[in-house]
């Protein structure tokens, strides 16, 4: 049989694709989830940052840490009157332990920082807020995304490591002696995440550069952190009542205070002039003295950052 | 149909007016805006998009109010700003679907379009490139990609050809031409470059110290006020442009056989021209009113506003 030839295609005539313009008649998401977007694309782009899974490995060595320093306590028990006790202060120290905060500071720094001011930077704004959504949306967007970012950095490694000491040391019948301990860790990792995102977001927004807002976001943490630290030391001896008062005065001060009157636990303190081993135990400070000042840290730089995302500078003359 | 339509509109930034009471219906296609820097033009693009609230009069988009509306009027345009709006250490792609996500387009539709729309402007596979490895042509085109992302009906150029080559501008121009012809997309142009306007759009708008100063047609503005005539005679004849100027012509410039002339008002030009020609002993092949060049135009309407 004879066999017709295939036709030969003309690459003028017959494109693969239609490279044409045409409109879009496709689906369209509703409004009100409109900042979801803008929360997806910060956490895409976290997921694309070296830096970010460098901390994020931090975070977990933490954890790993003080998984060990606890089986060995666990072990040597005679050594620890309340086994209980222990675990509640490792587990804040997971959550609030020096690595720790400072591995979230970083990921706040380091993702936070330029999220706002790189857009200000690149006049990026105008092009995003030409779209339909509002100021709102965009800021609920970014705040979202960072927010839970850190919220899982703080919270994964904590479950994990409840979870882990629930199995490994069933005899201790953690969940029986805090029957809500999961849901204090879910809401005390929610504080340093809600403060440390709203915090580096409002300075962002007013920031034409991420260096500039970085260092003075960390400027903030470290240097009230150290006054915070020294006047406690300092002042510990005539007055510890107002000493452990003020060595709370500070962004990881608040922090502490509020996990540590979650947990119920007190806290060691280091006593100045009585050795590098001096320790005294201070009691959780009461809840407003550190849900009032985050609660004012947050709102204004929540309304500081809304303030200043325009998609146009207006200069009134 | 009337794209948009602003009746009495006044901005101000503080004590100082920006736009004050315009009125305009802007019709569909291809429309240039006009003015010299500090004429509005920016302003009114602001206004229209909802980014500046007026003091007073009302102004409406596709039919929807640009105060109340502003979100609605938003889905439906796009905007190629003049200033470079990219984010480093991203690609073409993801930057263009991140604008479709933003209008409100599903993740896969709006990755999909990313890549048309790249395509159709022209870059190929460099839309895979950071953009910060971009010429300035091709971040000119990502900026009209991300306008176009989620099909608008309006959309807004403003400098759609700075800092582009000759072949880039022309490549450029031809993209703002095709979409604006028979795409259902219509454009606003603001531009300083008056030759790119003339070649892309229908209709212009001048606009200076926050008026209206014209509007028409190109075509209807290039035609010069009905005094003025291009003629053209078989052969050179100063004697001819002698005769015109004893009759009250004023002849404006000659350039060999071809004179420019301007005819006072309420006199029949035909007749005029026929009555030289006869005395001068010259054959006039032919003549026409005279089409002045955009730019003439803009001078012309910025120097009559400025005197006014």
């Amino acid at each position: 049989m004879k066999k017709t030839p295939p036709p030969v295609l003309n690459a003028q005539t017959s494109p693969i694709a239609d490279l044409s313009y045409r409109g879009y008649n496709g689906p369209l998401k509703l409004h009100a989830v409109r900042w979801w977007v803008v929360a997806l694309y910060t956490i895409r782009r976290a997921r694309r940052s070296v830096g970010f899974w460098v901390l994020t490995g931090v975070c977990a060595l933490s954890y790993l840490f003080h998984a060990l320093g606890f089986y060995f306590q666990h072990n040597l028990s005679s050594l620890s009157p309340s086994m209980h006790q222990v675990f509640a202060q490792t587990l804040f120290s997971v959550m609030n332990g020096s690595l720790n905060e400072y591995a979230v500071m970083g990921i706040a720094l380091l993702l936070g920082a330029g999220s706002i001011a790189a857009d200000n930077r690149a006049n990026a704004l105008m092009v995003y807020l030409a779209r339909p959504i509002t100021r709102t949306d965009y800021l609920a967007g970014k705040w979202s995304g960072l927010f839970l970012i850190l919220y899982s950095v703080i919270a994964i490694p904590s479950i994990l490591y409840c979870l882990t000491a629930m199995t490994a040391f069933s005899d201790m019948h953690i969940l029986q002696q805090d029957h809500w301990v999961f849901v204090h860790i879910l809401l005390a990792a929610l504080f340093p995440a809600v403060v440390l995102t709203s915090l580096i977001l409002g300075i962002s927004a007013w920031s034409k550069s991420a260096f500039s807002a970085g260092a003075l976001f960390a400027s903030i943490y470290i240097l009230s952190n150290t006054i915070a630290g020294i006047l406690g030391m300092v002042l510990f001896r005539k007055q510890p009542d107002k000493a452990n008062l003020l060595s709370h005065c500070s962004l990881s001060g608040l922090m502490d205070a509020f996990a540590q009157r979650v947990f119920h636990f007190n806290m060691k303190q280091p006593m100045l002039g009585r050795g590098p081993f001096a320790f005294t135990d201070t009691p959780p400070v009461l809840l407003r003295y550190s849900l009032i000042p985050a609660l004012v840290i947050v709102v204004l730089c929540l309304l500081a950052a809304h303030q200043r995302i325009r998609a146009v500078e207006i200069v009134k003359g | 149909m009337t794209v948009v339509s602003i009746s009495s509109l006044t901005v101000r930034y503080g004590a100082r007016i920006a736009l004050d009471g315009i009125d305009l219906e802007i019709p569909e296609g291809c429309i240039g805006l006009l003015g010299p820097n500090g004429a509005g033009k920016t302003t009114l693009i602001k206004t229209l998009l909802g980014f500046v609230r007026p003091a007073s009069g009302i102004c409406s988009v596709l039919g929807k109010n640009c105060v109340n509306e502003s979100l609605a009027i938003r889905q439906h345009i796009g905007l190629m700003p003049e200033l470079d709006c990219h984010i480093p250490g991203i690609n073409a792609v993801t930057f263009v679907a991140y604008a479709g996500e933003l209008a409100g387009m599903p993740a896969s539709y709006a990755m999909g379009r990313a890549h048309e729309v790249l395509e159709y402007c022209g870059l190929g596979e460099a839309r895979y490139r950071n953009v910060e490895t971009y010429s300035t042509g091709m971040l000119q085109r990502i900026k009209l990609a991300q306008a176009l992302v989620h099909g608008p009906e309006l959309v807004f150029l403003d400098e759609p050809t700075n800092g582009l080559d000759p072949v880039g501008r022309d490549e450029m121009l031809a993209l703002i031409r095709d979409i604006s012809r028979g795409k259902g997309v219509n454009v606003i142009v603001s531009s300083h470059l008056l030759p790119d306007v003339e070649k892309v759009c229908d209709r212009i708008i001048v606009m200076q110290g926050g008026h209206v100063a014209t509007e028409g047609t190109v075509e209807d503005l290039q035609k010069a006020d009905s005094g003025l005539m291009d003629v053209e005679l078989r052969e050179t004849n100063a004697a001819f442009a002698h005769c015109l100027a004893q009759k009250g012509v004023q002849v404006l410039h000659t350039e060999g056989s071809r004179l420019q002339v301007s005819f006072p008002a309420d006199t029949v030009a035909g007749k005029m021209l026929f009555e030289a020609a006869k005395e001068s002993g010259v054959q006039i092949r032919g003549f026409k009113s005279a089409r002045r060049s955009l730019e003439e135009v803009f001078l012309n309407t910025v120097e009559r506003n400025g005197k006014a």
